[in-house]
């Protein structure tokens, strides 16, 4: 009897899960129970029950018209969208998903941590504590540093994750026992997941209260607006190592169960942030060094990065909103 | 063994025509099925599924809640007014189909 069961799940893993396609799996699941207690009543082997109701059950692309799903199903039928993972392949997947994750953290991480450097070494510059040019030297040659060492992580980390790649465009198929593994794991983790983000968020309004009040009552001037600045930068290192982190994980698991922005639908486009996302946050790199470099106005400069965040989000929202009325 | 292409068309009518005396639900009609024929048509449960679904929506059947012995539930379908207008319909259609069948081929 689990084998029908099991045999049930599996074809309707991936479908929406309307109200609908439910019932219509509670009337299945229904007769193919009475069937296989019919033929067990007749004296079949267990075996053989379950072969002949799995045998007559028909398929699927029958019920699509009726489930008004009939392009979901096309999808499922072919099995070049399909990508079929056993237990330890799940299990690497995401371990490396999750190293991952802080792999990349750590060099976003480092790479702010390198701004925040330049930016102070140019504090100590506006107190004449150094000379302009030592502390640009100092300030871009770590930076710089900084990055390469970013950029080393990035690959690195990009080779590890490449035999996942089509994870990204392909729907996973896994047995339905991992697949109620998978979530319980998720739900186990979802309270740790709103931590970090909620702790990422405070940590970055905190040092956007402290900026703001420095800079708007000029408290201690030009110094102390770029200390607040490199402290701001800093807070934001360890907000988005946070959010990288804790999305990775999450993102591991919505993959692997095809939910949240990994669903049949989600996964035929990529999103409008990761398709230009990496161009526009270069550009806002080299705009802010292009700036605060030839007007040295480094107490000011830093009011591109959250001009920049809150076009990013309000672009590609306004994007998915237009996007998803197509 | 027959095909199941000839036999489509019908699949409503002989739902509706088993469901005409007495509520069913989904197992038991395509036990019926299987037993009248003597095993030499069986219903797959996804063409039962769908053809009650259709059904259902075109008024042709009403289905509702029953409770088992052993406390389960289970959908029972019966036949509304125009479910059966619509079976003496498709009763008229298969008299008319044979009898032009039958004319042609004999």
């Amino acid at each position: 009897m689990d084998a029908i069961k099991s045999y049930l799940e599996n074809m309707f893993l991936h479908l929406p899960r309307t109200s609908e396609v439910l019932r219509a799996k509670e009337e299945l699941s229904q007769m193919m129970e009475d069937k296989y207690n019919q033929l067990r009543s007749e004296g079949r082997t267990d075996n053989e029950a379950v072969g002949q109701v799995i045998s007559e059950f028909g398929n699927l692309e029958e019920l699509a018209e009726t489930l008004g799903i009939p392009q979901e199903v096309k999808d499922l039928e072919s099995d070049s969208k399909k990508i079929t993972m056993t237990d330890s392949e799940v299990e690497h997947y995401l371990q490396v998903s999750i190293e991952n994750g802080k792999r990349i953290a750590l060099g976003v991480g480092i790479i702010l941590l390198g701004v925040a450097g330049l930016i102070f070494m140019n504090a100590l510059a506006s107190r004449d504590l150094l000379g302009e040019k030592v502390a640009d030297a100092i300030g871009v040659g770590g930076l710089l540093l900084m990055i390469a060492l970013a950029v080393y992580i990035f690959i690195m980390s990009g080779m590890k994750g490449e035999k996942y790649e089509k994870l990204e465009t392909m729907l996973v198929k896994i047995d339905p026992y991992l697949h109620d593994r998978i979530v319980q794991m998720k739900e186990d983790y979802r309270p740790t997941f709103a931590r970090s983000i909620a702790g990422g968020i405070v940590l970055i309004l905190l040092s956007v209260a402290g900026l703001t009040t420095v800079a708007i009552l000029e408290i201690g001037e030009e110094f102390a607006v770029m200390l607040m600045v490199v402290g701001l930068l800093i807070a934001v290192g360890i907000a988005v190592g946070l959010f990288i982190s804790a999305g990775a994980k999450m993102e591991a698991y919505d993959k692997l169960l095809n939910e949240g922005d990994y669903t049949w639908r989600q996964r035929e486009g990529k999103s409008f942030a990761e398709r230009i996302g990496g161009a526009y946050w270069m550009l806002v790199v080299v705009i802010y060094l292009a700036w605060s470099f030839i007007s040295r106005n480094w107490e000011l400069t830093w009011i591109v990065w959250p001009i920049a965040g809150v076009l990013f989000g309000l672009v590609s929202a306004l994007y998915s909103a237009f996007a998803g009325k197509k | 063994m027959i095909s199941s292409d000839v036999i489509r068309g019908y699949t409503d009518t002989i739902i509706l025509s088993l469901l005409r005396n007495e509520p069913g639900y989904g197992y038991e009609i395509s036990r019926q099925i299987s037993e009248i024929t003597e095993q030499k048509y069986v219903m797959r449960e996804t063409t039962l599924y769908s053809a009650y679904n259709r059904l259902e929506q075109n008024g042709c059947l009403r289905s509702f809640y029953g409770t088992e012995s052993n406390g389960k539930r289970r959908t029972y379908y019966e036949i509304t007014p125009a479910g059966r207008a619509y079976l003496e319909e498709k009763l008229a259609e298969w008299e008319l189909t044979k009898e032009i069948i039958e004319k042609i081929i004999r």
